[in-house]
Protein backbone atom coordinates (compact mmCIF):
# COMPACT_ATOMS: atom_id res chain seq x y z
CA UNK A 1 0.00 0.00 0.00
CA UNK A 2 1.00 3.32 -0.67
CA UNK A 3 1.41 6.04 1.51
CA UNK A 4 -1.05 8.02 -0.63
CA UNK A 5 -3.64 5.66 -0.55
CA UNK A 6 -5.48 6.79 2.52
CA UNK A 7 -3.74 6.87 5.12
CA UNK A 8 -3.21 10.32 6.66
CA UNK A 9 -0.50 12.23 5.70
CA UNK A 10 3.23 11.66 7.61
CA UNK A 11 3.21 13.70 11.09
CA UNK A 12 6.49 16.49 10.24
CA UNK A 13 9.86 14.75 12.05
CA UNK A 14 9.59 16.91 14.82
CA UNK A 15 6.10 15.73 16.64
CA UNK A 16 7.54 12.29 16.06
CA UNK A 17 10.09 13.04 19.20
CA UNK A 18 12.65 14.80 17.46
CA UNK A 19 11.92 18.30 19.40
CA UNK A 20 13.85 19.47 22.55
CA UNK A 21 11.14 18.79 24.79
CA UNK A 22 11.58 15.14 24.43
CA UNK A 23 15.39 15.21 25.30
CA UNK A 24 13.86 16.55 28.19
CA UNK A 25 14.67 13.52 31.70
CA UNK A 26 12.39 13.72 33.82
CA UNK A 27 14.34 12.09 36.20
CA UNK A 28 15.93 15.36 36.05
CA UNK A 29 13.30 17.69 35.64
CA UNK A 30 11.76 17.94 39.26
CA UNK A 31 13.20 21.10 40.74
CA UNK A 32 15.07 19.35 43.51
CA UNK A 33 16.76 17.08 41.35
CA UNK A 34 17.67 19.49 38.74
CA UNK A 35 19.32 21.36 41.49
CA UNK A 36 21.24 18.77 43.04
CA UNK A 37 22.50 17.82 39.43
CA UNK A 38 23.87 20.80 39.21
CA UNK A 39 25.37 20.98 42.76
CA UNK A 40 27.11 17.53 41.69
CA UNK A 41 27.86 18.32 38.15
CA UNK A 42 30.77 20.82 38.98
CA UNK A 43 32.71 18.42 41.20
CA UNK A 44 33.60 14.92 41.00
CA UNK A 45 32.58 13.96 44.72
CA UNK A 46 30.75 16.19 47.08
CA UNK A 47 29.13 15.52 51.03
CA UNK A 48 25.84 15.04 51.81
CA UNK A 49 25.51 18.02 54.33
CA UNK A 50 27.13 20.07 51.87
CA UNK A 51 24.63 19.30 49.36
CA UNK A 52 21.75 19.56 50.86
CA UNK A 53 22.58 23.31 52.33
CA UNK A 54 23.14 24.38 48.63
CA UNK A 55 19.92 22.75 48.07
CA UNK A 56 18.59 23.94 50.49
CA UNK A 57 16.20 20.58 52.04
CA UNK A 58 16.45 18.89 54.86
CA UNK A 59 18.22 15.19 55.00
CA UNK A 60 15.01 13.20 54.36
CA UNK A 61 14.30 15.34 50.94
CA UNK A 62 17.45 14.79 49.87
CA UNK A 63 17.64 11.44 50.83
CA UNK A 64 14.44 10.48 48.86
CA UNK A 65 15.53 12.44 46.21
CA UNK A 66 19.39 10.76 45.87
CA UNK A 67 17.53 7.49 46.28
CA UNK A 68 15.40 7.92 42.98
CA UNK A 69 18.34 9.58 40.81
CA UNK A 70 20.58 6.46 42.55
CA UNK A 71 17.76 4.24 40.72
CA UNK A 72 17.93 6.12 37.82
CA UNK A 73 21.56 4.99 37.58
CA UNK A 74 22.72 8.64 37.91
CA UNK A 75 24.09 9.58 41.17
CA UNK A 76 26.57 7.68 42.91
CA UNK A 77 26.36 7.19 46.73
CA UNK A 78 29.34 6.22 48.65
CA UNK A 79 29.70 5.89 52.56
CA UNK A 80 32.66 6.13 54.79
CA UNK A 81 34.50 7.74 57.74
CA UNK A 82 35.97 10.86 58.61
CA UNK A 83 38.02 9.81 61.80
CA UNK A 84 35.53 8.36 63.63
CA UNK A 85 32.58 10.25 61.89
CA UNK A 86 30.74 8.95 59.39
CA UNK A 87 30.07 10.73 56.18
CA UNK A 88 27.87 10.13 52.91
CA UNK A 89 29.10 11.32 49.60
CA UNK A 90 27.57 12.03 46.26
CA UNK A 91 28.57 11.78 42.95
CA UNK A 92 27.24 12.15 39.77
CA UNK A 93 27.57 8.72 37.67
CA UNK A 94 29.64 8.48 33.96
CA UNK A 95 25.73 7.66 32.99
CA UNK A 96 24.31 10.70 35.15
CA UNK A 97 26.45 13.36 33.33
CA UNK A 98 25.64 12.13 29.83
CA UNK A 99 22.09 12.63 30.91
CA UNK A 100 22.95 15.43 32.51
CA UNK A 101 24.46 16.96 29.50
CA UNK A 102 21.66 16.08 27.45
CA UNK A 103 19.62 17.75 29.65
CA UNK A 104 20.91 21.13 29.35
CA UNK A 105 21.26 20.88 25.31
CA UNK A 106 17.50 20.56 25.38
CA UNK A 107 17.03 23.40 27.39
CA UNK A 108 19.74 25.25 25.35
CA UNK A 109 17.20 24.28 22.58
CA UNK A 110 13.94 25.10 24.15
CA UNK A 111 15.65 28.51 25.28
CA UNK A 112 17.07 29.39 21.71
CA UNK A 113 20.06 29.93 23.47
CA UNK B 1 5.38 33.52 26.17
CA UNK B 2 2.84 31.56 28.10
CA UNK B 3 3.09 27.70 28.50
CA UNK B 4 0.47 26.89 26.63
CA UNK B 5 1.69 28.55 23.56
CA UNK B 6 4.87 26.56 23.77
CA UNK B 7 4.46 22.60 22.88
CA UNK B 8 7.84 22.17 24.92
CA UNK B 9 5.87 22.32 28.11
CA UNK B 10 8.40 24.99 29.81
CA UNK B 11 8.34 28.40 27.69
CA UNK B 12 12.01 29.32 26.95
CA UNK B 13 12.34 31.66 29.89
CA UNK B 14 11.76 29.26 32.36
CA UNK B 15 14.91 27.48 30.34
CA UNK B 16 16.60 30.04 30.43
CA UNK B 17 16.08 30.41 33.92
CA UNK B 18 16.87 26.56 34.67
CA UNK B 19 20.10 26.92 32.72
CA UNK B 20 20.82 30.11 35.03
CA UNK B 21 20.47 28.20 38.50
CA UNK B 22 22.31 24.94 36.69
CA UNK B 23 24.93 27.56 35.74
CA UNK B 24 25.53 28.70 39.50
CA UNK B 25 24.45 26.12 41.02
CA UNK B 26 27.82 24.19 42.34
CA UNK B 27 29.06 22.90 45.05
CA UNK B 28 32.80 23.76 43.43
CA UNK B 29 34.75 25.87 45.80
CA UNK B 30 37.83 27.67 45.67
CA UNK B 31 39.01 26.20 49.28
CA UNK B 32 38.66 22.60 48.78
CA UNK B 33 40.37 23.34 45.51
CA UNK B 34 43.39 25.13 47.30
CA UNK B 35 43.26 22.06 49.76
CA UNK B 36 43.49 19.17 47.27
CA UNK B 37 46.28 21.25 45.34
CA UNK B 38 48.38 21.93 48.68
CA UNK B 39 47.74 17.93 49.44
CA UNK B 40 48.91 16.73 46.07
CA UNK B 41 52.43 18.98 45.77
CA UNK B 42 53.00 18.42 49.51
CA UNK B 43 52.66 14.84 48.87
CA UNK B 44 55.02 14.69 46.14
CA UNK B 45 57.53 17.27 48.10
CA UNK B 46 57.80 14.91 50.99
CA UNK B 47 57.78 11.74 48.87
CA UNK B 48 61.08 13.53 47.04
CA UNK B 49 62.43 14.77 50.48
CA UNK B 50 62.40 11.04 51.70
CA UNK B 51 64.33 9.68 48.99
CA UNK B 52 67.19 12.40 49.14
CA UNK B 53 67.06 12.07 53.39
CA UNK B 54 67.17 7.87 52.91
CA UNK B 55 69.73 7.78 50.25
CA UNK B 56 71.83 10.69 51.65
CA UNK B 57 71.93 9.09 55.39
CA UNK B 58 71.17 5.59 54.54
CA UNK B 59 72.85 3.48 57.38
CA UNK B 60 72.92 6.11 59.81
CA UNK B 61 71.08 6.55 63.00
CA UNK B 62 68.88 8.94 61.58
CA UNK B 63 67.23 6.29 59.43
CA UNK B 64 64.58 5.12 61.48
CA UNK B 65 63.84 8.70 62.59
CA UNK B 66 63.01 9.54 58.57
CA UNK B 67 61.24 6.42 57.73
CA UNK B 68 58.86 7.29 61.09
CA UNK B 69 58.62 10.95 59.88
CA UNK B 70 57.74 10.29 56.93
CA UNK B 71 55.19 7.87 57.42
CA UNK B 72 53.62 10.11 60.15
CA UNK B 73 53.74 13.53 57.70
CA UNK B 74 52.03 11.11 54.69
CA UNK B 75 49.31 10.01 57.29
CA UNK B 76 48.38 13.42 58.93
CA UNK B 77 48.27 15.02 55.58
CA UNK B 78 46.08 12.82 55.00
CA UNK B 79 43.96 12.90 57.44
CA UNK B 80 43.92 16.71 56.98
CA UNK B 81 42.86 16.38 53.52
CA UNK B 82 40.08 14.47 53.68
CA UNK B 83 38.93 16.44 56.92
CA UNK B 84 39.11 20.39 55.20
CA UNK B 85 37.76 19.37 52.15
CA UNK B 86 34.25 18.43 51.74
CA UNK B 87 34.21 18.77 47.77
CA UNK B 88 36.88 16.56 45.95
CA UNK B 89 37.11 18.92 42.40
CA UNK B 90 36.45 17.68 38.91
CA UNK B 91 38.87 15.48 37.67
CA UNK B 92 40.24 16.41 40.64
CA UNK B 93 40.86 12.54 42.12
CA UNK B 94 41.91 11.48 38.88
CA UNK B 95 45.05 14.08 38.80
CA UNK B 96 45.80 13.11 41.65
CA UNK B 97 46.35 9.56 41.14
CA UNK B 98 48.53 10.16 37.83
CA UNK B 99 50.47 12.13 39.77
CA UNK B 100 50.79 9.94 42.42
CA UNK B 101 51.54 7.06 40.16
CA UNK B 102 54.50 9.18 37.94
CA UNK B 103 55.96 9.85 40.87
CA UNK B 104 55.92 6.31 42.32
CA UNK B 105 57.51 5.23 39.14
CA UNK B 106 59.69 7.80 39.46
CA UNK B 107 60.84 7.13 42.65
CA UNK B 108 61.56 3.31 42.07
CA UNK B 109 63.41 4.05 39.16
CA UNK B 110 65.64 6.09 41.63
CA UNK B 111 65.61 3.10 44.40
CA UNK B 112 67.16 1.15 41.71
CA UNK B 113 69.56 3.65 40.10
CA UNK B 114 70.24 4.81 43.45
CA UNK B 115 71.12 0.82 44.70
CA UNK B 116 73.16 -0.15 41.21
CA UNK B 117 75.43 3.12 41.49
CA UNK B 118 75.82 2.37 45.17
CA UNK B 119 77.16 -1.36 44.17
CA UNK B 120 79.14 0.09 41.75
CA UNK B 121 81.10 2.86 43.93
CA UNK B 122 81.61 -0.60 46.81
CA UNK B 123 83.26 -2.58 43.98
CA UNK B 124 85.66 0.03 43.09
CA UNK B 125 86.10 0.63 46.76
CA UNK B 126 84.88 3.93 46.99
CA UNK B 127 82.79 5.23 50.57
CA UNK B 128 81.59 8.19 49.45
CA UNK B 129 77.71 8.38 49.32
CA UNK B 130 76.00 10.67 46.18
CA UNK B 131 76.60 14.26 45.91
CA UNK B 132 73.61 16.50 48.39
CA UNK B 133 73.27 18.29 44.52
CA UNK B 134 72.22 15.24 42.78
CA UNK B 135 70.20 14.04 45.46
CA UNK B 136 68.05 17.48 45.52
CA UNK B 137 67.47 16.96 41.79
CA UNK B 138 66.54 13.67 42.15
CA UNK B 139 64.14 14.74 44.72
CA UNK B 140 63.15 17.60 43.15
CA UNK B 141 62.07 15.30 39.91
CA UNK B 142 60.36 12.69 41.95
CA UNK B 143 57.86 15.49 43.11
CA UNK B 144 57.46 17.27 40.05
CA UNK B 145 54.39 15.07 38.59
CA UNK B 146 52.57 16.02 42.14
CA UNK B 147 53.40 19.76 42.18
CA UNK B 148 52.43 19.71 38.95
CA UNK B 149 49.14 17.46 39.51
CA UNK B 150 48.13 20.01 42.40
CA UNK B 151 48.63 23.00 39.93
CA UNK B 152 46.13 21.52 37.40
CA UNK B 153 43.88 21.00 40.49
CA UNK B 154 44.47 24.37 41.62
CA UNK B 155 43.81 25.91 38.52
CA UNK B 156 40.52 23.41 37.66
CA UNK B 157 38.03 24.46 34.88
CA UNK B 158 38.38 27.92 35.21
Amino acid sequence: MSPSSGAPPAEPAQSRGTHARHRLDDALSSPVRFSIAAALASVDEAEFALVRDRVEVSDSVLSKQVSTLERAGYVKVRKGYVGKRPRTWLSLTGHGRVAWSAHLDALREIAGA
Amino acid sequence: MSEQDTPTGITSDQALERLERARNGGVDDGYARRVHAFATAAFGIVIGAFFALHTGLDETSWEPTIIVGYVAILLGLAAWQSRAARVMPRHGRRMSWIGLGCTAILMISAVLAANVRQAGREADGITAGEPLWLLVVIALVIAAPMVVAGILIHRGER
